[in-house]
């Protein structure tokens, strides 16, 4: 056996070695965290960046649909209404064509079918949060502007006929809603139109063209209730698109938790170790430090 | 040079041959020469991509002001990839000035806010998606420094080993001056016997055989 002559200088390597990872271990503990440094890791670091990008685009998501709710809520109530309002019209209109009413009558009729026309004018107004909700891209402006001074009034749409959607972190595309154009104004069923018809047919005091705008009424109605349909599905899709949202975040943030959460069990006992380790070391040294040469004189 | 400092004997640059020296002087070399610069160079890469792929959305769409195709920037525009991570920060100051509409639509749009929201998931950083591009250089990053601290270990017990190679040869062995003390303690009892000897022979010369005389 030789003595080695640097015992002091190779005792303090690996007390060193344990300080180190005292320090680890305490860093562990307080902050709870497996993965202190990316070096420790590197592969963990890596997944936990894209749980990280992940959740925070969850998190984004079902933040936008408790504000995208509210705009499809109002255009839901708004289309509801307008339905009301077209069934009225309907019954009023199918009442004027029956060929019993005078011309009395269908004068007044033809004021009630005005009164509705403005409360549906006003209904396809309708704006949430400043932002007009049937204008299509042109939020700014209101969407639809009356012209009584020609006979049979007019009603210009000045909002386009864009599309808007939300696009989900899973990639789901969800209609967010109808152009005016489309509800309110279009070729097929022109209900702000159909109701000026209706409402020039029965103001001059007879009832014809009344049975064939009323059809056109009627189809109308129809189609305004086929597009509340979409709306109410994108309702449906939305609150099904935050909810899985919302689930993958919780699910993610699980797996980042298991992935970098320290053991602290495992680390209380490793920290007892290494400080039993850092004991024994240092009375090792303070032992051999006691002794000298000159003590022998 | 370049802002880093070198090493001159007379005058020839020995700062690379310092860094391929290794010990620590060699290291931190390697670091500040080596590593820490192509980290830097990803994260030039990462700032310059996202700076310019949004600027470029922001100025291909309308923005609340009804600004087409011009509502600016919102990162300032990096001239070159260098020095993009350093210099990059928003530049956007009236939020009227995000271009969220398509071009040329309607201020309720929300196609070009979507087309921004895209990049998130399209490969614009070197054929990689941001997200998935800082992810690597983390993963590259940690694994350099991993892989550094695993071969100061590995060296660190190399050392010990050495160490202990060469306090076999050379330190002092107990055995070794063990069994010198026992020669060198024969070897003065040896040489006292002589003396005693010596003394014994001097001591019969000089009492002519007669031995008690002088002891």
């Amino acid at each position: 056996m030789r003595v080695d002559p640097f015992f002091v200088t190779n005792l303090s390597v690996p007390l060193d070695q344990t300080q180190t990872a005292q320090q680890q271990l305490s860093e562990e503990l307080s902050s709870g965290l497996r993965v202190t440094s990316i070096g420790q890791d590197p592969v963990a670091a890596a997944q936990n960046v894209q749980l990280l990008n992940q959740i925070q685009r969850d998190d984004s998501f079902t933040q936008t649909t408790s504000l995208t709710q509210g705009l499809l809520q109002v255009t839901d109530s708004a289309l509801r209404s307008v339905v009301t309002q077209l069934n009225q019209a309907v019954g009023l209109a199918t009442e004027a064509n029956n060929g019993t009413l005078n011309a009395s009558d269908l004068k007044s009729i033809s004021n009630q079918l005005a009164g509705i026309r403005d409360e549906v004018l006003s209904l396809a107004n309708t704006s949430y949060q400043g932002q007009f909700v049937f204008g299509g891209s042109q939020t700014g402006s209101t969407p639809f502007t009356l012209d009584s001074t020609t006979t049979p009034a007019t009603v210009t749409y000045n909002g386009d006929g864009d599309v808007n959607t939300l696009v989900s972190p899973n990639g789901q595309s969800i209609q967010l809603n109808v152009p005016g154009n489309q509800v309110f104004a279009s070729s097929t069923a022109d209900v702000l139109g159909t109701l000026n018809n209706l409402i020039a047919d029965y103001a001059t005091g007879t009832a014809s063209g009344g049975v064939a705008d009323t059809a056109g009424l009627t189809s109308a109605l129809n189609f305004v209730s086929q597009q509340r349909v979409t709306i109410d599905n994108s309702i449906t899709r939305l609150n099904a698109a935050s909810g899985v949202a919302t689930t993958e975040a919780t699910q993610l943030t699980a797996v980042q938790t298991s992935l970098m959460q320290a053991d602290i069990a495992q680390v209380s006992t490793q920290l007892s170790l290494t400080q039993s380790q850092q004991s024994a070391l240092i009375s090792v040294i303070s032992a051999l430090g006691s002794g000298s040469l000159f003590d022998k004189l | 040079m370049n802002g880093v400092t070198h090493f001159y004997v007379g005058s020839t640059d020995i700062t690379s041959a310092l860094a391929s020296g290794g010990g620590q002087i060699g290291g931190l070399l390697t670091a500040r020469d080596q590593t820490i610069p192509t980290t830097l160079a990803s994260l030039d890469q990462l700032a310059y991509g996202i700076a310019t792929q949004v600027n470029s959305v922001n100025n291909a769409g309308t923005d609340l002001d009804g600004d087409n195709g011009n509502a600016g920037n919102i990162f300032n525009a990096p001239a070159q990839v260098a020095g993009s991570a350093q210099s990059m920060q928003v530049v956007l100051t009236d939020p009227n000035k995000i271009a969220a509409a398509g071009l040329g639509l309607g201020t309720g749009d929300g196609t070009n806010a979507v087309a921004a929201a895209n990049l998130a998931t399209q490969a614009v950083i070197n054929g990689q998606t941001p997200s998935n591009f800082y992810s690597n250089m983390v993963s590259t990053l940690g694994a350099a420094v991993s892989e550094t601290t695993i071969q100061g270990t590995e060296l660190s017990a190399s050392l010990t080993q050495l160490q202990s190679q060469r306090d076999s040869l050379s330190a002092v062995s107990l055995n070794e001056e063990a069994a010198s003390l026992q020669e060198f303690q024969r070897s003065y009892q040896a040489a006292s016997q002589v003396f005693t000897i010596l003394n014994s022979v001097y001591a019969s010369a000089l009492n002519l055989g007669v031995e008690t005389a002088v002891a």
